[in-house]
């Protein structure tokens, strides 16, 4: 059987497995990719970029819908949006392919299987097999989703690869789950007109974010025609003879039923580890995911868990970063990464940015902080782009001024988020924020403003005065 | 723009200081931020530093001088630059220095130069920076593990943490400067600058410590009280005048011998090593080093002693008899030739003439000399006239 030997073989072309093959080529490494699918990985295929290409368009149209000074119908042509939406994936899978054949990387298409710490066999897709093996393995197979206690069918009841893949749009829809993914999808779905009803048996939207920042998200996706179900859980999805779903709710109040064209369930993620071999080799797993150390390594020597797979986070940006850092630290010092810095957003309209610590994060953790917030009401830049809801706000350690977290409900914020970023992966504090200049008007002199603010020194805002 | 340096105010009742040490020279080059002399407080040492580059043009105060806060002490100004002296200092006299600012600065525990917790050219994140300055840890040394190699908080943390747990205790750091940073200066100078040959020898003591005990009640007639170390400054500075090339100093390509013995006197003081210096004593007698020594001891001691009564040293006599200490290596002073150590005076059974045992007074000599000025045996001959001078009660008679 043919064999071919590497420095690096990489399991999985997601960010994780594509960065770390570019890096390690770039750093002069034969290295070795296999994919058994498309080069992308859930990020370029069925999750960043087919679901912000969706959400473009479908801001585009709510907004001349919207608009006050347009007059006639805006017709949409749905299929032409699915079809940009192939477009954009194509061009950027196939611009990851470009850039790994330029560096030289082997790409394999096929399913790759460990036989020993330093062996993997690849079921290629023409059904032949081969060997291949590398002085080091990194698994970033990533994520698969799980319904439960749903089932989905790709037809009435969805997951989210099936809702990238409707061929026209429904008229309503129910997301079970109110998530980064459940709000994201909500937000497109109502931009095209849908009727959408979100159901979350918490007692808020997107638990992972700063309290604040998760109401008055809620408040907005009200005023858009989103309906939020709190304390809300749905229990089953049940076809009626119409053609419709019938979703049973347990809410505060009792049971209840609602009918609607489809229901998308998000599900939750777990590491994408069958038919890997893992346990051929003695790889240990934890909840599902494949379990890393700080240097991202597993159980067994020489072999390294990125992404999503290792269950440290589910964000493009984590596993890309890991992906360099992973290698990195084959060919000399690797910087740590570093968890709480990896900033989280959430493409809504408008968008969430954060990173670091919530508010109430800070007060469980005991850190004497204050915080400075600046509303986007009070924003030139934003009153130009017509937008006057959400925030920035910024919690500062008291004695040193670190920056302990930013929040951010704003147009753009997940670009603003990086502000953020560079300044605490930096330690930069309030003062550091307080001397740069900002451009004017821009979004970004938000940061300047809420630094001020901790001391009521803002420019354009008073504290106090409402929004 | 040429600048007048003042003394600072330190503190808010700080009315004056003493300048200890210039560390330049009129004329000197300096850089930004080097140290230029040293002035003392009652409560702490402080380094002045240069504001800027350029020449220190001016020196108008003198090493023991006490000045008042605001006091124009120099002038630091661009090479060729002139100026108007009489304006600068008139000027200088005008603003006064801010004292919440300064006084911040000295809160803040530092290394020897300064606020070296500052320095730019270490690459820190402003939050190491701040963390450092109030935890008073210096960032030299520390490695960063932050983006391009950067301190970070947590890397000051450790240090902080190591400096807490680690295995060294540490119960207490202090600033290296003042005088601690003259002696450290000045041994470091010497230790590797020249090379030093040990030789001991021991003497009998016994005429002596006799000789000693005759003479006492005269001595104390006359109101002076003479110890053993007067008698061996006045006996060492003898065998230095017959001995010359010992009393002497590599100066450049030359060797300057001197004609007269300045005998430095090695102090111990709650502030450091002292060695404040008793000139001409080859030319007094014996009361009037014992006086003179006695006095400049008790000034040493005191902290009163002039930068005067420290300087053009031929030799050195440190004595640690006194603690017990039966042999030792002291190092040269520079830039004399060589250095004298004095162990305790002791008692031992001895085999005399004629294989008689007896118990005698015995002390050990201990010469450490410059090579590259002193060849072993011209000091052997220096320790052997010692010797001679010491154990016969006729020579010692005859010097005394």
């Amino acid at each position: 059987m043919e064999e071919k030997r590497f420095d690096l073989v990489i399991v999985g072309g997601g960010p994780g497995g594509y960065s770390a093959a570019i890096r390690a080529a770039a750093k002069g490494l034969k290295v070795c990719l296999v994919e058994r699918e498309n080069l992308g990985g859930t990020c370029l295929n069925w999750g960043c970029f087919p679901t912000k290409t969706l959400l473009h368009d479908s801001r585009f149209l709510s907004e001349l819908r919207s608009s006050g000074f347009l007059e006639g119908e805006v017709k949409l042509k749905f299929e032409k949006v699915m079809e940009r939406k192939e477009r954009v994936i194509q061009n950027l899978t196939h611009g990851i392919e470009t850039l790994l054949i330029h560096r030289g990387v082997t790409i394999i298409e096929g399913q790759g299987m460990l036989l020993g710490p330093k062996r993997l066999a690849v079921k290629k897709r023409d059904g032949s097999e081969m060997m291949v093996s590398g002085e080091r393995v990194i698994l970033s197979t990533g994520a698969l989703l799980d319904p439960y206690p749903f089932k989905t069918d790709g037809e009435k009841v969805l997951s989210s690869r099936d809702a990238l893949r409707l061929k026209e749009l429904p008229a309503s829809l129910a997301i079970v789950g109110c998530g980064r993914r459940g709000v994201e999808f909500g937000t497109i779905f109502r931009g095209f007109g849908c009727e959408v009803v979100l159901v979350e048996k918490e007692d808020r939207i997107l638990q992972q974010e700063d309290v604040e920042i998760s109401h008055r998200l809620r408040r907005i996706l009200a005023t858009k025609g989103i309906k939020v179900m709190l304390h809300t859980e749905a229990v089953e999805a049940e076809v009626s003879d119409g053609g419709k779903v019938i979703l049973h709710l347990n809410t505060k109040k009792g049971s209840e039923k609602i009918e609607v064209n489809k229901v998308l369930v998000p599900g939750r993620r777990f590491g994408n580890i069958e038919d890997l071999g893992l346990d051929k080799i003695g790889i240990a797993v934890e909840g599902g995911f494949i379990r890393v150390d700080e240097s991202l390594e597993t159980s067994v020597s020489g072999v390294y868990g990125v992404g999503d797979v290792n269950g440290k986070g589910f964000l493009a940006h984590k596993a890309l970063v890991e992906g360099i850092l992973c290698v990195d630290q084959f060919t000399g010092r690797s910087m740590k990464i570093d968890l709480r810095l990896i900033p989280r957003c959430t493409y809504t309209d408008p968008e969430v940015g954060s990173i670091g610590l919530t508010e109430k994060e800070a007060e469980e953790r005991g850190e004497e902080f204050e915080v400075g917030k600046f509303p986007i009401a009070a924003s030139g830049r934003a009153a130009t782009l017509g937008e006057d809801q959400g925030i920035v706000k910024i919690i500062f350690s008291k004695r040193y001024g670190e920056i302990l977290g930013a929040h951010i409900l704003a147009p753009q914020a997940t670009e603003l988020i990086s502000l953020a970023s560079l300044a605490m992966r930096n330690e930069l504090g309030i003062e550091e924020l307080k001397a740069a200049v900002y451009a004017h008007p821009t979004l970004s002199e938000a940061f300047f403003e809420a630094a001020l603010d901790v001391r009521g020194e803002a420019i354009h805002f008073i504290k106090g005065g409402g929004e | 723009m040429a600048r007048a340096i003042t003394i600072p105010q330190l503190g808010l009742t700080m009315e004056k200081a003493t300048l200890t040490t210039w560390m330049k020279e009129e004329g000197d080059r300096v850089e930004k931020g080097e140290t230029l002399c040293i002035i003392e407080t009652d409560k702490i040492d402080f380094e002045i530093e240069a504001p800027q580059a350029g020449i220190l043009v001016k020196i108008m105060a003198r090493e023991g001088d006490i000045l008042p806060v605001g006091e124009v002490i120099a002038v630091v100004a661009r090479e060729g630059e002139s100026f108007d002296l009489d304006a600068l200092i008139k000027e200088a006299k005008e603003v006064k220095p801010p004292f919440e600012e300064k006084a911040a600065e000295i809160q803040v525990p530092i290394s020897s130069s300064g606020l070296r917790v500052g320095r730019r050219d270490l690459k820190a994140s402003p939050l190491a920076r701040r963390l450092a300055a109030e935890k008073g840890v210096s960032l030299e040394g520390i490695i960063g593990t932050g983006p391009g190699g950067s301190i970070s908080k947590e890397d000051v943390l450790r240090v902080v943490e190591e400096r807490q747990r680690g295995p060294l205790q540490v119960s207490k750091r202090v600033p290296v400067k003042g005088i601690r940073r003259v002696i450290a200066e000045r041994m470091s100078l010497s230790w590797h600058t020249s090379p030093r040959v040990t030789q001991v020898m021991e003497v009998d003591m016994t005429e002596l410590v006799r000789f000693r005990e005759e003479s006492r009640s005269d001595w104390e007639s006359k109101g002076v009280r003479v110890s053993l170390n007067d008698i061996l400054i006045k006996v060492v500075s003898r065998a230095l005048i017959e001995i010359p090339e010992i009393n002497s100093s590599l100066k450049g390509d030359e060797i300057e011998v001197y004609g007269n013995v300045n005998m430095g006197i090695a102090v111990a003081t709650d502030r450091g090593l002292i060695v404040p210096v008793l000139r001409n004593a080859d030319k007094k007698s014996l009361l009037e080093i014992a006086e003179e020594s006695n006095l400049l001891i008790q000034k040493t001691r005191e902290g009163k002693i002039g930068p005067d009564d420290l300087k053009f040293g031929t030799f050195t006599i440190t004595n640690l008899g006194t603690y017990g200490i039966d042999l030792f290596t002291p190092i040269i002073n520079p830039p004399e030739s060589a250095i004298l150590g004095v162990g305790k005076l002791d008692r031992k059974v001895k085999v005399m003439e004629g294989d008689q045992i007896a118990i005698r007074s015995t002390m050990n000599l201990c010469l450490v000399f410059d090579h590259r000025v002193i060849d072993g045996a011209i000091a052997a001959r220096f320790l052997s006239r010692l010797k001679e001078i010491l154990e016969i009660r006729d020579q010692l008679k005859e010097v005394v």
